[in-house]
């Protein structure tokens, strides 16, 4: 009785707390907003690969350097994004311990990092497949890291 | 006896008794509650720890020692790691549940004035 009553004194006692934990958003990573954006690149690769004039006409030329530099932009953008977003995960969420897990970790991220380049630099749907491809290999080791088996789903 | 803990650990897990509740108090003990899993294996979340201020006289930290430190980079935030390696007064301090924690490996050595204590007695929720 006197060791329950104190062992709940002891749960309530106010105390000021003590970190045992990650930093910042504690845990919060998710190869997600990787998959999102690497799934943009291959959808503004599609769109470049079937963009043409709808004319000769200068407003028709106008138009159509208009809308590729504007899939471009985008493609950049992506493409820079799915690397940050994998940099993230690369570099902050898997700890030295996982190589024991996944030993192709470093060189699956490498590779993947490469093609966001080879995305950005290049109009190859080939490329922009892979790197989804990629992504999804990291989807695959991230979510087994946490013990789950989440499936892979695409928005597009 | 906590199967899997260093010998030194099973010492630090006490039952709440009414003189530690007295010392606390009174002040004289200082607590700390965690929050976190970087300690899982030892430490779960809202654990009440108490622990021994450093004394500058008397420095008694060793490998394998649980201690409260100032974050490095965070102001007014204490982080709770053991040490895994000293490298003249600089502390290579890690979570147990390595998967999960944020400590040197990222943070770097943790010099010897951002030790506040040593943990001397471990509460279970």
């Amino acid at each position: 009785m006197l060791r329950e009553t104190l062992r709940s004194i002891f749960n309530k006692l106010p105390a000021k707390s003590v970190h045992a934990h990650c930093d910042g958003p504690c845990g919060v990573y998710d190869p997600a907003s990787a998959r999102v954006a690497a799934e943009a690149v291959l959808s503004m690769t599609k769109k470049l690969i079937a963009l043409a004039p709808a004319g000769n006409d200068q407003a028709s030329i106008s138009a159509y350097n208009n809308t590729f530099s504007r899939f471009v932009a985008i493609k950049e953008e992506e493409s820079q994004k799915t690397k940050k977003e994998l940099l993230i995960l690369w570099t902050d969420y898997f700890k030295p311990e996982h190589l024991a897990t996944y030993p192709d970790l470093h060189d699956t991220f490498w590779k993947a990092a490469k093609l966001c380049s080879a995305c950005k630099v290049n109009i190859d749907q080939t490329k922009a497949e892979e790197l989804l491809g990629a992504v999804q290999k990291i989807h695959s080791m991230f979510w087994s890291s946490k013990g789950r088996n989440d499936s892979w789903v695409t928005a597009s | 006896m906590i199967a899997g803990l260093p010998q030194a650990d099973k010492n630090l897990f006490h039952k709440p008794d009414l003189f530690t509740l007295f010392a606390l108090i009174i002040g004289y003990r200082q607590h700390l509650r965690v929050v976190g899993t970087s300690m899982e294996g030892t430490l779960k979340e809202g654990d009440l720890i108490t622990y021994k201020k450093l004394n500058p006289e008397n420095i008694d930290l060793e490998i394998g020692d649980i201690v409260v430190a100032s974050h490095p980079k965070t102001k007014n935030k204490l982080i709770i790691k053991r040490i895994h390696r000293i490298y003249q007064n600089k502390f290579d301090l890690r979570g147990d549940n390595s998967l999960s924690s944020t400590d040197s490996r990222e943070l770097g050595l943790i010099e010897l004035d951002k030790i506040i204590g040593k943990v001397d007695k471990i509460f279970s929720k």
